[in-house]
């Protein structure tokens, strides 16, 4: 019972490529991709960093807030596509917005946002922070084999950011799990050019390989049992949940999830269409649109699941608490 | 007497979306009649629970015949 969410922001790169554009270099169309995925165009960087993305989304979040970035007192970014493998993206993000509280990654993949959600409030808890700043920035066009039409039609790049302060009802629910299987999703690490080493892990080439039907499954199991498990231990019926924001990796694997629950699909955001899968910041970016549109009307309870490479779920229910942006007098 | 593994198996298929009315036999070709890698997933898990079985994740049948294998393969062992 520790935090409220007072402010959300979010930023895309200028550049959409739509699944046409798409098949003029790969084997696909339109109809396979919308109709498998229910994905019809992403945005991709090309000018843009992702420290400047994030520094937007930041930005418009702190402006939701109403605070300036010298009032936070800490920064967690989840991201598995940074601009930098040291420092933190979200060090990069804290230069340019000018704060200076400890900043630091969260790396959990398309689940992130709800796990550096999590630690945020293990700050706020133990009282070393009362308002910290949740950002997920993720660029998976650079981890993107675009030869591979089984995995580049799905992602783009976008940031999103959170920002919460200590008070407050939420979370009624957070759970974080592992099943732990690296080849289901992977991207290797910078084989680097050591002469010493022979190890077979280190393969040129970062690109993602994806085991598509072990995490479709794996999504659709995990996700119906976190939101069943969430209702038994908080006790608020599946019908009571105003809004379900699960990560956008796939509308067809929402769309299972939805079918298994019996939940009503209008409750379930779908905003994939326009922005594909954006990993972690799936679940910011869709809350920040809720709110700009003013979807989100205070006490209303809103579940978040994160899931993905690891395996990685998570899973929280948060009591939407912020009020309707107002302009600062 | 009881329903062959093919005629079970053949049931969850046309439980599928679009699958009612085709005809389904040991030779058709899931994906000509439209059942793509996910949806065949789900008519994998649906026959674990069917049957009791577990199924590979990455087992990718083309064809009925070969779902109908992997199922009976696993329940004869």
């Amino acid at each position: 019972m520790s935090y409220t969410i007072i402010g959300t922001g979010s930023a895309l790169p200028a550049r959409s490529v739509t699944n046409d554009e798409l098949s003029t270099f790969l084997d696909t169309s339109d109809e396979w991709i919308s109709s498998r995925t229910g994905i019809r165009e992403r945005r991709v960087c090309t000018t843009e960093s992702l420290d400047e993305l994030g520094e937007s989304a930041s930005r418009r979040a702190l402006e939701s807030a109403g605070i300036a970035p010298e009032d936070l007192d800490l920064i967690v970014c989840s991201s598995t596509t940074a601009d930098h493998l040291m420092p933190a993206e979200a060090c990069a993000v804290a230069e340019r917005l000018g704060a200076s509280c400890p900043a630091f990654d969260v790396s959990a993949a398309c689940s992130g946002f709800v796990f550096a959600l999590d630690v945020a409030d293990g700050y706020l808890s133990r009282g070393r922070a009362k308002t910290a700043l949740v950002l997920s920035a993720e660029k998976c066009s650079r981890i993107m084999n675009w030869e591979d039409r089984t995995t580049c039609v799905l992602f783009g790049d976008a940031a999103a950011a959170v920002v919460v302060r200590a008070g407050g009802e939420s979370p009624l629910w957070c759970r974080l799990r592992t099943i732990p299987n690296v080849a289901a999703i992977d991207v290797p690490g910078v084989a680097g050019n050591s002469p010493f080493d022979q190890s077979v892990d280190s393969a040129p080439g970062s690109y993602m390989t994806m085991r598509g039907r072990s995490v479709y499954r794996f999504a659709v199991t995990e996700v119906t049992r976190e939101l069943r498990q969430m209702s038994e231990q908080t006790g608020v019926p599946l019908d009571q949940v105003d809004h379900f924001v699960l990560h956008q990796a796939n509308e067809r694997i929402v769309d299972a999830v939805v079918e298994r629950l019996g939940v009503d699909p209008s409750r379930v955001v779908l905003n994939l269409a326009h922005t594909g899968n954006v990993s972690s910041a799936c679940i910011p970016l869709a809350l920040d649109g809720m709110a700009r549109k003013g979807e989100l009307k205070p006490g209303e309870l809103v579940a978040l699941v994160g899931f993905g490479a690891g395996l990685d779920v998570a899973s929280t229910l948060v009591r939407w608490e912020a009020e309707p942006k107002a302009t600062p007098s | 007497m009881a329903e062959s593994t093919f005629d079970r198996v053949v049931a969850i298929l046309k439980d599928q979306e679009g699958l009612d009315d085709v005809e389904l036999t040991r030779d058709t070709n899931l994906a000509s009649v439209g059942l793509d890698s996910m949806a065949t997933v789900e008519a994998v898990m649906a026959c674990e629970d069917e049957f009791g079985i577990e199924i590979d994740p990455e087992a990718n049948p083309q064809t009925v015949g070969e779902f109908v294998d992997i199922v009976d393969g696993l329940l004869n062992k």
